[in-house]
């Protein structure tokens, strides 16, 4: 048995015991210990994506071990084309956060110690296939990500931070009494009552009403991390809040935990449940879009503006999953991928111009292209993938969902393609206020261009946002079959 | 035939309940020979080394079956409880004798009243008949009204001994009511003939036999202080000097916790279905009461003493499961919570700024402590995780394994009350780590900090198990399913 996936969840950890070693003062040993750590896990990481058998929906590189044997808890570890491209999203986006903290000076130490965590748990939920397992990296991650908005956030830190934590909760702890229902009904032969994911597929059979209770549990707890409306008012004051590493993790990969909880567990394993619940998944998922767009539009924050959006941005996700046909749940999986990035992207530029005037007012900047051409440049370009400009990656993901869903809900199809034009609404009249016009304010003339360090953070992005864009197929291929093979499962 | 009486009775399979009276009466022999007004270490460490002597007795010396003709009964259950039991009290032992000079206690009495409480204790665990349960509760009682108000010159400490003794008495009376009249049900009290007794009846019980199971079943609600029956708890916890809080909190509840199970699954489990659905009222209230009460609490000691009216409700449903695994995880979580919380309480005295100001334990104080002690506030987030039942602590895998039992036992509206309950908990556990972590440092209410070696030997100790039974808590899991096994 490989331990491969295990040192890819594991190496963050170990980086954070090395941390308690180092000496607390040295920032720029802090700094880059912690680049190290997440480069050796990206580098890590990155060989899955070639060594990754697309031909087959069988999960890969399993690890299997007790953990818990008087309670039938194993220690299940396997990768399939979903997971893999979620997988490597996070430990891409390892090191760019680390580069995207340089505005964060206090408590060094315990704040790259919190980051390292959260990468463990974030890698551990994508890789667990025990439900146990799942649940306990769903639950350790929320406390260094309470830590990253408590104690490096704004003003409002504390308030958010509780909210974030206390939210999440109450839907998690929901979920663990399903999945402790879900142990006591399912029986393998020969072994007794289980928590292992392929064993309940294989051998579980719950009644349709069962279906029902256990969908809702599960999807409570996803629908408040994705966050669907009307579940995500948590998310504008925790992106808000949070340092700009925190909101780009937020959005590239904590919120994908949602998502995936619906592929992954959610959807399969209650089929039933998806049938009766998806008009109102649907439902809410368009409202999501409309209303995130419209919310979006009359933000006079930048940072609070890029938060609604990704409300709409994963409403986007959520139809697509939920109109369950092969390009539908592509296009999802895509858009997954995409919003990571480019929202991600999107915080970075906006900690950008925050590092250098402590404001992320719209009104406060204006005509600021003439004094920092690069930085509109790479701007316009996230901003046009974030609006889903063909030839950028957003347009993948928003085309195939709205394709596949016109097939089977082509209503929801028509609304949530309105969307798509509020986010060129939303976010081109966002970039002509901010950069276009005249420099009225005096404090922006001596704004400085992008940095060194800034495009170390930024270029890697924009290779993926235009890769993902010109030649999607590269990433297409590994998730065919798993997604052919998912949509079995839950439409059978 | 003197002899042949002595050997029937057994007496050597209470050895180590012997010890424990043998350790209290060398204490006070110790405590004679020390000239006057000195420290009380010898005393203590005469305790604590007696009761190590008496773990490795209990775990060295095999000698179960019942003594003293049927009236205890030595098995696995009791040998679980007596170690448990004799752990914590040398828990709270190590760490008194710094906390009693600064107290102004220093008296030898306040180990001897720890040693005959867990005598008292020890008994209860190994009951087979109602009145030995009666003699042990009162043992522990007793000793624990002197502890309560031995911080003589406040007033609080008077307050609470005195509000604790006569609830106390009450109860008292309520379970010899109870006794008398299953006495008069049944023509006696072994648990056993109780049993024999409901086999025969079903649940057609002339109504005597009922009142006096609701009378009994009442007299521990109050020692467990499950609501209503909790208005004695806060007081005397505010009251009592703060070690003696975190050892009423943890070793008596376990102890009476451990009685009520003996006497409810194998005397009464044939009329299970009268009980349980009075104590699925009784779990729901003292969770959810708990917790809007400890929600309002600016000090921790107070927040502590709530939120142990809360734990004792997630034991409760356990308990109410009457099921192996519900019973395990009352174990389980009887050991984990008395490691956490004692943990806590520990904290707390730590920063209290004045013992005898009842805003001594104001959570202000621990306003940036993360960044002042950093060791200390993470030892304490690490107890406040785990009261609130955040993994991978070994709270998570106490209140998960309670409500598992629920689940499995089909009570699975209660599980989503409990877990309900325990998204609230985190709130207010949380805002210990919110001032800790959060908040800016003020140099206003900063005041000393009482760390001494011999607490800060004791709180790690408790974190480390904390955490150990978090990651890999099979090897107590098993402990604990084979203990409870002896009740069946």
């Amino acid at each position: 048995m490989s331990i491969w996936l295990s040192s890819i969840v594991f190496i963050p950890t170990l980086g954070a015991l090395l941390f308690l070693l180092l000496p607390a003062r040295s920032a720029k040993t802090l700094r880059n210990a912690a680049l190290v750590v997440m480069l050796i896990d990206f580098v890590v990481s990155l060989p899955l994506f070639w060594m990754f058998d697309p031909s087959t929906s069988k999960f890969q590189f399993v690890e299997q071990a007790p953990w818990v044997p008087s309670l039938g808890i194993n220690y299940h570890l396997g990768l399939d084309g979903i997971s893999l491209l979620l997988v490597l999203l996070t430990t891409f986006l390892g090191p760019i956060v680390v580069l995207g903290s340089s505005a964060v000076t206090k408590h060094l130490k315990g704040y790259f110690i919190s980051m390292l965590l959260l990468q463990t748990g974030m890698l551990g939920t994508f890789l667990s296939l025990d439900l146990f397992l799942f649940y306990i990296f769903w639950e350790v991650m929320l406390i260094p990500m309470y830590f990253l908005i408590g104690i490096w956030g704004g003003v409002e830190r504390i308030y958010a931070a509780v909210k974030f934590f206390i939210y999440t909760m109450v839907g998690s702890l929901l979920m663990l009494v399903g999945i402790l229902w879900i142990y006591f009904n399912t029986t393998v032969p020969g072994i007794g009552h289980t928590f292992d994911y392929t064993q309940i597929l294989r051998y579980a059979d719950f009644g349709a009403q069962a279906q029902l209770w256990l969908f809702a549990a599960f999807a409570l707890a996803f629908a408040i991390k994705v966050p669907m409306f009307p579940f995500h008012t948590w998310l504008p004051d925790a992106h808000v809040q949070a340092p700009t590493a925190g909101s780009v993790i937020l959005a590239g990969v904590l919120l994908k935990m949602g998502t995936y909880g619906y592929i992954r567990f959610a959807m399969p394993m209650f089929p039933h449940g998806v049938e009766t619940f998806k008009p109102l998944m649907l439902t809410l998922a368009v409202i999501g879009i409309i209303y995130g767009a419209m919310v979006s539009i009359v933000q006079t924050d930048m940072k609070k503006l890029v938060a609604y959006s990704s409300v709409s941005h994963l409403g986007f996700v959520m139809l697509g999953l939920f109109a369950l046909n092969q390009q539908a749940v592509t296009g999802a999986l895509i858009q997954m991928v995409s919003h990571g990035l480019s929202t991600g992207a999107l915080f970075l530029l906006v900690g950008v111009v925050y590092d250098r005037r402590h404001t992320r007012l719209i009104a406060d900047y204006g005509g600021i292209a003439t004094v920092m051409p690069k930085y509109a440049a790479v701007f316009m370009i996230v901003m046009l993938s974030s609006v889903g400009l063909p030839g950028l990656n957003g347009f993948v993901g928003e085309f195939l969902i709205l394709l596949g869903t016109y097939k089977t809900a082509p209503v929801f199809a028509i609304l949530a393609a309105t969307g798509v034009i509020l986010a060129a609404v939303y976010l081109l009249w966002m970039f002509r206020r901010v950069f276009y016009g005249e420099l009225v304010h005096e404090e922006n003339k001596g704004l400085k261009d992008l940095k060194g360090i800034e495009w170390a953070s930024l270029l890697p992005i924009l290779v993926f946002i235009f890769w993902i864009g010109i030649y999607p197929s590269t990433f297409l291929n590994k998730v065919t079959v798993s997604i052919t093979h998912f949509i079995g499962q839950v439409a059978h | 035939m003197f002899e042949q009486l002595i050997s029937d009775m057994h007496v050597s399979r209470m050895l180590p309940e012997i010890l424990v009276l043998v350790v209290a009466l060398a204490a006070i022999l110790v405590d004679i020979v020390t000239p006057a007004g000195r420290s009380t270490r010898p005393v203590q460490i005469t305790s604590i080394v007696g009761l190590l002597v008496v773990i490795a007795s209990t775990l060295f010396v095999h000698n179960n079956g019942p003594a003293f003709g049927g009236m205890v009964e030595i098995d696995s259950f009791t040998i679980f409880f007596r170690v448990v039991l004799t752990m914590l009290t040398i828990i709270i032992m190590a760490v008194s004798e710094n906390y009693i000079q600064l107290v102004k206690i220093r008296i030898a009495e306040y180990y001897l009243m720890l040693l005959f409480a867990l005598f008292g204790m020890m008994l209860m665990t190994m009951a087979n008949d109602l009145l030995i349960v009666f003699l042990g509760i009162e043992t522990m009682s007793v000793s624990l009204y002197a502890l309560v108000g031995m911080s003589r010159h406040r007033e609080s400490s008077n307050e609470g001994a005195l509000k604790y003794f006569l609830l106390g008495s009450f109860t008292t009376a309520f379970f010899v009511y109870g006794i008398a009249l299953l006495y008069g049900a049944v023509g006696s009290t072994n648990i056993l003939d109780i049993t024999v007794y409901f086999q025969r009846t079903g649940m057609n019980l002339p109504i005597i036999a009922w009142a006096g199971t609701l009378l009994v079943l009442v007299a521990f609600a109050f020692k467990t202080a499950l609501v209503p029956f909790h208005w004695w708890s806060p007081d005397a916890y505010e009251g009592a000097p703060t070690t003696i809080t975190a050892f009423m909190s943890t070793a008596p509840k376990a102890a009476a916790f451990a009685a009520f199970l003996r006497i409810f699954y194998v005397g009464f489990g044939e009329v299970s279905d009268g009980w349980t659905t009075a104590l699925w009222w009784i779990a729901v209230l003292t969770m959810t009461v708990g917790n809007l009460m400890a929600l309002r609490q600016d000090s921790i000691k107070r927040m502590l003493a709530f939120s142990s009216i809360t734990h004792a409700g997630y034991l409760v449903v356990a308990m109410l499961t009457y099921d192996v695994i519900g019973g395990a995880a009352m174990l389980f979580y009887l050991v984990i919570y008395g490691f956490m919380n004692i943990g806590a309480f520990l904290v707390a005295i730590a920063l209290n700024r004045n013992e005898d100001d009842d805003r001594g334990y104001d959570i202000n104080d621990y306003k940036g402590l993360a960044f002042r002690k950093p060791l200390i506030a993470f030892l304490m987030m690490i107890f406040m995780l785990a009261l609130a039942g955040i993994p991978p602590t070994a709270g998570f895998f106490g209140k998960y394994y309670i409500f598992s039992a629920a689940v499995k036992s089909g009570f699975i509206g209660l599980a989503v009350i409990g877990v309900l309950n325990s998204a609230v908990s985190v709130y207010y556990y949380l805002r210990v780590v919110v001032t800790m972590y959060l908040k800016e440092r003020d140099e206003k209410t900063e005041g000393r900090i009482f760390w001494k070696p011999d607490m800060a030997f004791a709180v790690i100790v408790c974190a480390v198990l904390v955490m150990y039974f978090g990651i890999a808590p099979d090897q107590l899991l098993k402990v604990a399913t084979a203990s409870i096994g002896a009740l069946w």
